[in-house]
């Protein structure tokens, strides 16, 4: 494009503006589909980290109720 | 009774005529009591001079009055303003317009091998037609199938979130659950705990769906560019400026979406920050809480 530019005239200079504006438009459509993967990957990322938050908090509750069972016992 | 327009004996007389007066060695006529009474009644259609005067008063009346030759003096000074007119005209209005076409044949010339040569117009075209394919193969890049869950539930989220379509977003919630689980139950972890989990979890839908928004109107920018870059490649020098601000235009749009796409991705790591910090302090609680407990004993 940057060459065309070069040898371009002032009637063919819109053309090719109206194109890099066009171009523009589609890395900015390509820009939001890597932060909308990326916004995937870190919804991914906390939820997978809060799935073992609760797994921890289920995990304490049963040894905790073992403990229980086990003194409650004695 | 005998007509008297048919009479033998009828006396005529001139067009112009007068009574003559009565001689009186004229011969001595039979007295007929007939002619006595016919001269003594005259017709109202017997013409007199008085009827003659008044017929040419009134012709004289009705005839107009003036009337202009086909040549004379009006016509020499017709003739002669024309001839000046004409003169004039030359001088001052043929010269003028002979320069203006001139001048308009110069910038014709001028736009069509400085400003506007067809042959640049047509090459460019050609480089957008050319850059719309480079385009197009690179797009086709971003439909390739990154699928890659195995199991069923996971395999339903996963092509929730990579759908791009923004109408199954109120599905997403369901399907989360499914594969990440729930809040724990009321008695099973602490309130803090409770709070920070749900709030990550609303955090993680949220990044979810707004991703599934991002890639649809990414679609739709892409489609856009698409049509608007066909439509330069048909456009001439005076509409494609148009269609460069509709470009503009949707630039600015997509700016904002992603800034809005920028929004959501902070706030989701913000999220995981303070459920880092969140670990910190409940984890010195405990600390204290056991170090309490074990000093005591």
């Amino acid at each position: 494009m940057e060459n065309q530019v070069a040898v371009s005239t002032p009637g063919s200079n819109p053309f090719l503006t109206a194109q890099a504006q066009v171009a523009n438009l589609r890395c900015q459509a390509f820009m939001q589909k890597m932060l909308a993967a990326e916004l995937r990957q870190e919804a991914g990322r906390i939820a997978h980290d809060n799935v073992l938050v609760k797994r921890r908090t289920a995990a304490t509750g049963g040894i905790n109720s073992l403990i229980t069972g086990a003194l409650t016992a004695r | 009774m005998t007509d008297p327009t048919k009479n033998p004996n009828k006396r005529r007389r001139s067009f112009f005529w007068r009574r003559k007066p009565l001689q009186m060695n004229e011969p001595a006529k039979p007295v007929n009591g007939y002619e006595e009474t016919q001269r003594e009644v005259r017709p109202w259609y017997r013409p007199t001079l008085l009827k003659a005067a008044v017929v040419g008063l009134g012709v004289l009346a009705i005839l107009p009055t003036r009337a202009n030759g086909q040549f004379g003096v009006d016509i020499a000074a017709i003739l002669a303003a024309l001839s000046k007119m004409q003169s004039l005209m030359t001088t001052y209005i043929a010269a003028p317009l002979k320069t203006i076409n001139q001048y308009e044949q110069s910038v014709a010339k001028y736009e069509q091998e400085v400003m506007y040569p067809l042959a640049a117009i047509n090459q460019a075209k050609t480089s957008v037609m050319q850059f719309e394919g480079q385009f197009n193969q690179i797009s086709s890049l971003f439909h390739v199938n990154v699928s890659s869950a195995t199991l069923p539930q996971s395999q339903n989220l996963e092509s929730l979130l990579l759908s791009r379509n923004a109408a199954n977003v109120p599905t997403v919630s369901g399907q989360f659950q499914n594969v990440y689980g729930v809040v724990m139950p009321q008695n099973a972890a602490s309130p803090q705990m409770r709070t920070m989990t749900d709030m990550t979890d609303a955090q993680a839908q949220d990044a979810m769906k707004r991703a599934i928004e991002i890639d649809a109107l990414a679609d739709a920018e892409l489609n856009e560019a698409n049509q608007m870059g066909q439509q330069i490649s048909q456009a001439a020098p005076g509409s494609a400026p148009i269609l460069e601000a509709e470009a503009d235009v949707w630039v600015v749009r997509a700016n904002a979406y992603t800034q809005a796409a920028l929004a959501e991705l902070m706030r989701t790591r913000g999220i995981d920050l303070a459920n880092q910090s969140k670990v910190s302090k409940l984890a010195t609680t405990d600390n204290t809480t056991n170090n309490a407990l074990l000093t005591d004993r």
